[in-house]
C-alpha cells in the first residue's frame, strides 16, 4: 500500500470517497472479507458434498459419462455388506480408542509439564512433534518398525531368541497398532489443550483447598477436572472426529488390509471408488460416515458442556 | 479515514488475487505428475538435452501418460527421449504415474480431460473403449498380433497400438529347479509334488510359491492364473458358462481350496499377507523363492537386483485331467489416443514412431515378450527360447477382462487376503465371488 502514487489516493478521494466510506463503514463491508472463504468453502466442501449426496442415489462407477438413479440401494447395501460391519468396528476402535488413549497421556504429560517436576521445554516440544508430521510419513516409519522382513521390532526379538511375527497381519490386533500409532502422533495435541486448560486454573483453589486437607487425588477430582472441562470438551472431541476419519496412517500401514481387516470407514469409501469402481456404494458409505461422525460428536459436545463449570 | 480504506481495499484484492492465483497454479501441477509409488515414478520434462536435427517440422505440444514402473519405465523413457529428439520442435509433457495410473485416469476420464496419448494396460476395450480414437488407418494396423487382435479391436475399429503381447504363467528360479531336480511341472499334481520337494529339501528355508500379497493385486493374479486352465481351457465349456451367468461355481472351489492348502503346508511365504511385490522379486532373485505367478517382466526386475540370477516362464499347470499347460495373455505396453485430443497429427506421430521397429525392440528388450507387431521379431535373449519351447502351447485371455464383470479384480484380490487371513473360508470365498460376479453382471448389464 506504501507504493500507491499520491495523486491516486487524493483523485480516489474526491471521487468515489463518499459512496465508499459509506459502503464500507456499512455492515456489509465485513461480508466483503468473507466472500473468498465462502467461494472457496462452495468450490471445495460444499458443492463437492451435495455432488456427493446426490451420485450416491446412483450407480455410478466413477468415470463413465453416464449413470442410473437407484434411489436408496446403495445405502440398502450398507447394511447387508459383511465387511461394512467390521470396518464399523473398526472405525470406532480408531476413534475412540485412539481419543480415550489421546487424552489420559496428553493429559498426563500436561500435568507433568505444568508442575514443578523440573521437566525441560524441550521435552513438551519433542512429545508435541509428531503432530506435525504428516500422517502418511507416520505410517511409513512404523511401517518400518512392524515389518516382517526387517522390522525392528522383529530383529529385536530374533536377537533375543525369539521368531519373527508377522504383526501387520493380525486383523484386531493390527488395528490396536494402528491406534496406538494415531495416539502416539496426536496425543501433543491433547497435552498442549490441556496445558492451555491448566494454565487457567487459579493456584489459590489449590491452596486453599491443601489448607482445607484435600489429598491430589481430591483437589483432582473436584478442582482440576470440573474446572478443565471445556479443554477435555475440545480435546475429546477434536480426537475423536480426528479417530474416526482416520485415513492416511491406515494406508501407509496396511492399505486396509489384510483383505478388510483394518479397513476404517474413509479407507473403504476410498477402495470402493477406486478400486472397484463404485462411485455410488462409496459415496453412500461417505455419506453413512459423516452422519455416524455427527451424532457422536454433537452428543459428546453436549455430554461434556452440561458438565462445564463457570469460575 | 483515508487509510482505513485503503487497507480495506488492499486486503479484498490480496484475498481474491491470493485466491485465483493459487487455483491457476493448482492447474498447472497436472502436467508435471509427481511421483507417487514407491518403485517408480518419474515425470520427464520436454525439451531433449541432446540436439538432433529434426526429422520433420512437427511442431505443438503432446501429453504421455504412462503407468509403467521398473525396468519397462526405463524402456519407455528411452523411447519417449528418443521421440523428443527426433521431434524437438514438440513440447512433450510426458509422466509416468506407476500404481496411482488407473485411479487418475478415472478421475481424468469422469472429466472427459485425457491426456493426448496415454497406456490402456490391457484394458483398451473393456474399459477405454469409449475414449479412444479408431486408428485402423494407422501403417502399423494390419500388422497386430492376431492372437490378440480381438482384445485391442471393437469390431473394425482399432482402439491401441500393442507394442508387447504380454504372456503370463509362472515365473520359476531356474536354479533352484535344478538344485532340487525338477523338471518343469505340467499338470496341478505336479505342480503340488514340486512344492512338496521344495518344502522338504529347504527344510522350508525356501518359498515354494512367494506371493506378496501386501500388494493385493498378486492375490488377483494368482485367482487369474489358477482360473485359466480351470475354467477358460477348451477341455471346459465353463468359460462359456461364465459369460452367459449359469456357470456352477460349486465348481470354482478348487481355487481357494488348494490356495488354503499351499498356505497350511508351509508352501508360500510366511509374510504372504504384507510382504510387497518388491519383497517377491527380491526373494526370487535371491534364490528363496521359486515360483511367482506373473509375467516374463519379473525375470528383467530379478536381473537388476542379482545378475546372476537365471529364470524361466512356464505355461500354468493342466488343471483338467488330459489338458494341456497353458498361458494367459493380452495386450500390455500399449499406447492409444483420445479421440477428442486437439494434438491428433503430433499424437500419431507419436505412435507411428513407437511403432518402429527399433522402439518396439527396446520395450520387448525390457519386458521381456514377443511383439505385439507381427512386423517385428524381436531379440529378447534367453526369453525368446521360452517362447519358442511353447509357442504350441494355448494362450487365453487375460481370465478377469474376458470372464469377470468389471469391479471384480479388487473383489479376487481382497478376497485372496482375506483367505489367507482367515476372515472366509473356501466356501465363503466362493459365494463371495459369485455374489459379487452376479452383482456387477446386473450392474453391467443395465449400464
Amino acid at each position: 500500500m506504501l507504493c500507491m502514487p499520491l495523486e491516486f489516493l487524493e483523485r480516489y478521494d474526491a471521487g468515489v470517497k463518499g459512496k465508499l466510506d459509506r459502503l464500507l463503514s456499512s455492515k456489509y463491508s465485513i461480508c466483503i472479507m468473507y466472500l473468498p472463504a465462502l467461494a472457496l468453502l462452495a468450490i471445495f466442501i460444499l458443492i463437492p458434498f451435495f455432488r456427493g449426496i446426490n451420485i450416491s442415489f446412483t450407480d455410478w462407477d466413477g468415470y463413465s459419462q453416464n449413470y442410473r438413479y437407484v434411489g436408496f440401494k446403495q445405502f440398502a447395501n450398507i447394511f447387508t455388506d459383511s465387511r461394512v460391519l467390521r470396518t464399523i468396528r473398526n472405525t470406532f476402535i480408531y476413534g475412540l480408542g485412539s481419543a480415550l488413549l489421546q487424552n489420559i497421556l496428553g493429559f498426563l504429560f500436561a500435568m507433568l509439564f505444568t508442575s514443578n517436576a523440573g521437566v525441560s521445554r524441550f521435552m513438551r516440544t519433542l512429545v508435541y512433534m509428531p503432530v506435525i508430521v504428516s500422517g502418511l510419513i507416520m505410517g511409513y516409519i512404523w511401517k518400518f518398525f512392524f515389518q516382517y522382513s526387517g522390522g525392528a521390532v522383529n530383529d529385536i526379538m530374533l536377537l533375543f531368541g525369539g521368531e519373527p511375527v508377522d504383526w501387520l497381519a493380525k486383523g484386531l490386533g493390527t488395528v490396536i497398532i494402528i491406534t496406538v500409532v494415531n495416539t502416539f502422533q496426536f496425543l501433543g495435541v491433547s497435552m498442549v489443550i490441556y496445558i492451555a486448560g491448566l494454565k487457567g486454573i487459579p493456584p489459590e483453589y489449590y491452596e486453599v483447598a491443601q489448607i482445607d486437607g484435600a489429598n491430589w487425588w481430591t483437589r483432582l477430582r473436584y478442582i482440576t477436572l470440573p474446572l478443565i472441562m471445556p479443554s477435555i470438551n475440545a480435546s475429546v472431541v477434536m480426537n475423536v472426529i480426528g479417530g474416526l476419519k482416520l485415513f492416511d496412517v491406515i494406508m501407509a500401514l496396511t492399505k486396509g488390509g489384510p483383505g478388510y481387516d483394518t479397513m476404517s470407514l474413509s479407507t473403504m469409501t476410498y477402495t470402493l471408488y477406486f478400486a472397484r469402481s463404485d462411485a455410488g456404494y462409496s459415496a453412500a458409505l461417505g455419506i453413512f460416515m459423516v452422519i455416524i461422525i455427527a451424532i457422536i460428536s454433537l452428543s459428546m459436545l453436549v455430554f461434556f458442556r452440561k458438565r462445564e463449570v463457570e469460575l | 479515514m483515508k487509510m482505513k480504506t485503503f487497507v480495506t481495499i488492499f486486503l479484498t484484492l490480496s484475498l481474491i488475487v491470493g485466491t485465483f492465483s493459487a487455483c491457476g497454479n493448482a492447474g498447472n501441477s497436472q502436467s508435471s505428475a509427481p511421483p507417487a509409488s514407491e518403485s517408480a515414478s518419474v515425470a520427464s520434462e520436454s525439451q531433449s538435452e541432446q540436439p538432433q536435427p529434426a526429422e520433420t517440422k512437427a511442431t505443438g505440444t503432446l501429453s504421455v501418460l504412462s503407468p509403467a514402473v521398473g525396468s519397462e519405465l526405463t524402456a519407455v523413457t528411452e523411447v519417449n527421449d528418443k521421440f523428443v529428439a527426433a521431434y524437438p520442435d514438440i513440447d512433450v509433457e510426458f509422466a509416468s504415474l506407476g500404481n496411482d495410473y488407473e485411479t487418475n485416469m478415472k478421475v481424468k476420464m469422469a472429466s472427459n480431460m485425457l491426456p493426448d496419448v496415454f497406456a490402456t494396460h490391457g484394458w483398451a476395450k473393456l474399459r477405454y473403449a469409449d475414449y479412444l480414437m479408431d486408428l485402423k488407418g494407422e501403417p502399423w494396423a494390419e500388422y497386430i498380433d492376431p492372437a490378440i487382435r480381438s482384445l485391442v479391436t471393437d469390431g473394425d475399429k482399432v482402439l491401441t497400438l500393442p507394442i508387447d503381447s504380454y504372456r503370463t504363467g509362472y515365473v520359476y528360479n531356474t536354479t533352484l529347479m535344478e538344485e532340487y531336480g525338477l523338471e518343469v511341472p505340467k499338470t496341478l499334481e505336479e505342480m503340488d509334488k514340486a512344492l512338496e520337494v521344495i518344502h522338504e529339501k529347504s527344510g522350508g528355508k525356501v518359498t515354494g510359491l512367494h506371493i506378496g500379497g501386501g500388494d493385493n493385486w498378486m492375490y488377483g493374479a494368482f485367482v487369474n492364473t489358477f482360473a485359466t486352465p480351470m475354467t477358460a481351457s477348451t477341455a471346459t465349456s465353463d468359460g462359456q458358462a461364465l459369460l452367459d451367468g449359469t456357470y456352477d461355481w460349486n465348481k470354482f472351489m478348487l481355487l481357494p481350496e488348494k490356495l488354503l492348502e499351499y498356505y497350511q503346508k508351509g508352501y508360500l511365504n510366511v509374510d504372504c499377507l504384507t510382504s510387497t511385490f518388491a519383497d517377491t522379486t527380491a526373494a526370487i532373485a535371491n534364490n528363496q523363492a521359486v515360483f511367482v505367478a506373473m509375467g516374463p517382466e519379473l525375470v528383467t526386475g530379478a536381473q537388476e537386483i542379482n545378475p546372476d540370477f537365471k529364470g524361466g516362464i512356464m505355461p500354468v499347470p493342466a488343471v483338467i485331467e488330459g489338458d494341456t499347460a497353458c498361458f494367459q495373455g493380452g495386450e500390455r505396453t500399449s499406447w492409444a489416443i483420445w479421440k477428442d485430443t486437439a494434438n491428433v497429427d503430433n499424437a500419431k506421430l507419436y505412435l507411428n514412431f513407437a511403432a518402429e521397429p527399433d522402439n518396439v525392440q527396446i520395450i520387448c528388450k525390457a519386458t521381456s515378450a514377443p511383439s505385439g507387431l507381427t512386423n517385428v521379431k524381436p531379440d529378447i535373449g534367453e526369453m525368446n527360447d521360452y517362447w519358442q519351447r511353447y509357442a504350441s502351447n494355448p494362450v487365453y485371455p487375460m481370465w478377469d477382462r474376458t470372464y469377470m464383470p468389471s469391479g471384480m479384480w479388487d473383489v479376487m484380490s481382497t478376497a485372496g487376503q482375506d483367505l489367507i487371513s482367515g476372515s472366509l473360508n473356501a466356501t465363503t470365498f466362493t459365494e463371495h465371488m459369485k455374489s459379487e460376479y452376479l452383482r456387477l453382471r446386473e450392474l453391467a448389464a443395465a449400464a
